[in-house]
């Protein structure tokens, strides 16, 4: 990545990021000029946490998307496409319907425990140098089982108002959520995003196959292992409060790659960038939506990326059929 | 002659049976053997890949605690497998082989194994005989001392081949780089100054390429023999 394209993709977030604080403009200038103490809490109770989440659960989808692609050595391997967001929901789901946990670190920790399960499942039904096909048939298979799961344990869960109030959620949304909640998800996924981020030249030369890391001391068994676990916490930290969000994880690193010459390591942080960017654009649309009705930001993200996803299948068809 | 790598009681369950072997600088080597016969296994355990050793060394210098930088100036290792899922350019690939960049070293491998027209093209989109070719430049890059290559002369064509077996020859004579060939291809062996004879997961034959062609051991491991016309199959 030249220097120009990071300074233009930094600047596109922060713009971004700005926008997404303060759009719609209107109310927040009326609210300034009759009463600035309430506009000064809005702006830093209400929009700020919220902001800071779109931010950071789009950065984290790219940057652990693009680390889960360049393990498997799939580009299709994003979290929703491996079950890991559907494993973090539904630990997320059981921990506070079933168990009656209510503390958010609670519920981010048992949604990285589900991500952590899905993730290894996954390991242990397509294998990690898993072709596409099989990668994704394990994936499906395992959002499947995890999206039914989800359904059973609210359906059976002692609150009869389960459903509906995970509904909005579970799809993704951002609406309402406070600092503390943000500091729950955010700061152990920086961490374990930054963590990951110590492995791009690993990951890098994973484009060379197993051997060629290993032989160069590396063991790839074990940075596999500690991507998942990483992505995992970082994921479900994530989903336990925002709920899944689906695609961003896929088109960030793709467009990532993009950036990096192909490099599936050094695309970590442009993917982070770029999935950041996309999550705002995404909620900022949302936002503008018709007037006292709530879209799911994920609804937004997944009608947005299917066409890409359909694309990519389409693209590594015609490879193997070649 | 100094002994370049030195490996020994290298050893994976199932595969290798406990194996000392060792390199001499500026030496060329063969490992042949039939299918599954464990060439792969020997060379994957020689690069501390797989398995367990009391010690492998290149000049006396354990390859096991040296950092990855440093392990790829002593050691490379190129797979028999030519896949390579991210659509990086050629180019790219041959400096992957580098800890730091070095674009001039890039320019000299890609001019060495005439990769000029293919240098912007991304490798998943290339021949798997020009990727080999690519992957050969990777594992080159560092300037390894010791290299181990996993049959590098499949899927190439057969200039390829002879100017390939021409540019290790070179590398060893001119670097004194210690470099094992895995390879099937049985009549290229008299270039070699030593060949190893891999089956049943162990060295079965060390010899000189002229003998182990006529060895008892070789014909009993390979099923062929040299006939009249050519070789021929075992009776």
């Amino acid at each position: 990545m030249t220097r120009a394209t990071a300074v233009i993709l930094a600047l596109s977030v922060l713009a971004l990021a700005v926008a997404h604080l303060v759009l719609p403009l209107d109310p927040m200038i009326a609210l300034r000029r009759s009463d600035p103490a309430t506009a000064t809490l809005l702006l830093t109770q209400l929009r700020l946490p919220r902001t800071m989440l779109v931010l950071g659960y789009g950065a984290v989808l790219g940057t652990t998307g693009a680390a889960l692609q360049a393990v498997f050595a799939n580009p299709l391997a994003s979290p929703d496409i491996t079950g890991s967001s559907s494993g973090a929901a539904l630990g997320a789901v059981l921990a506070g319907y079933w168990f009656g946990m209510t503390g958010p670190i609670a519920l981010a920790a048992c949604g990285g425990a589900g991500a952590i399960v899905a993730l290894a499942l996954l390991l242990t039904l397509a294998g990690r140098s898993a072709a596409g096909p099989s990668l994704l048939l394990a994936g499906l298979a395992i959002s499947l089982a995890a999206g039914a799961a989800t359904s059973l344990v609210l359906a059976l869960a002692p609150s009869p108002f389960a459903f509906y109030d995970s509904f909005e959620w579970l799809m993704g949304s951002f609406v309402d959520r406070s600092l503390p909640q943000a500091a729950v998800a955010l700061l152990p996924a920086a961490i374990c995003c930054l963590l990951l981020l110590r492995r791009a030249r690993a990951l890098d030369l994973m484009a060379l196959g197993e051997d060629v890391v290993a032989s160069l001391g590396y063991r790839p068994r074990r940075i596999g292992i500690e991507i998942v676990a990483l992505s995992g916490v970082a994921i479900g930290a994530c989903v336990s409060v925002c709920g899944a969000i689906g695609f961003v994880g896929l088109i960030g690193p793709y467009a990532g790659r993009l950036m990096t010459r192909g490099h599936p390591g050094r695309a970590l942080v442009p993917s982070g960038a770029i999935g950041g960017a996309l999550l705002l654009l995404a909620d900022l649309a949302v936002r503008f939506g018709p007037a006292g009705r709530t879209i799911p930001v994920g609804v937004l993200t997944t009608v947005a990326g299917t066409p890409l996803f359909v694309w990519m299948v389409i693209r590594m068809r015609t490879r193997v059929a070649a | 002659m100094t002994s370049r790598l030195t490996v020994q009681a290298a050893e994976i369950a199932g595969r290798l049976r406990r194996t000392s072997v060792n390199l001499e600088a500026g030496q060329l080597v063969a490992v042949i053997g039939p299918n599954g016969g464990g060439k792969t296994s020997l060379l994957r355990a020689c690069a501390a890949i797989d398995g367990s050793a009391d010690a492998i060394e290149v000049d006396g210098e354990d390859i096991r605690t040296a950092s990855p930088a440093r392990r790829g100036r002593l050691l490379g290792y190129l797979p028999a497998t030519r896949d390579l899922v991210w659509p990086i350019a050629a180019r790219d690939v041959v400096a992957l082989g580098l800890a730091s960049p070095d674009p001039s070293r890039v320019d000299e491998l890609i001019a060495l194994l005439e990769l000029e027209p293919l240098a912007g093209r991304p490798v998943d989109h290339l021949s798997t005989g020009e990727r080999a070719r690519v992957l050969l430049a990777r594992a080159l890059a560092p300037r390894p001392r010791v290299l181990l290559l996993d049959e590098p002369l499949s899927n190439l064509d057969p200039y390829w081949v002879l100017r390939l077996l021409q540019l290790l020859r070179g590398i060893a004579d001119d670097d004194g780089t210690g470099v094992a060939v895995a390879l099937h291809d049985i009549d290229r062996i008299g270039v070699f100054d030593r060949v190893l004879l891999v089956n049943g997961g162990e060295i079965r034959a060390d010899l000189p390429p002229a003998e182990m062609l006529t060895a008892a051991e070789f014909s009993r491991a390979f099923r062929i023999a040299r006939g009249r016309s050519g070789w021929q199959l075992s009776p």
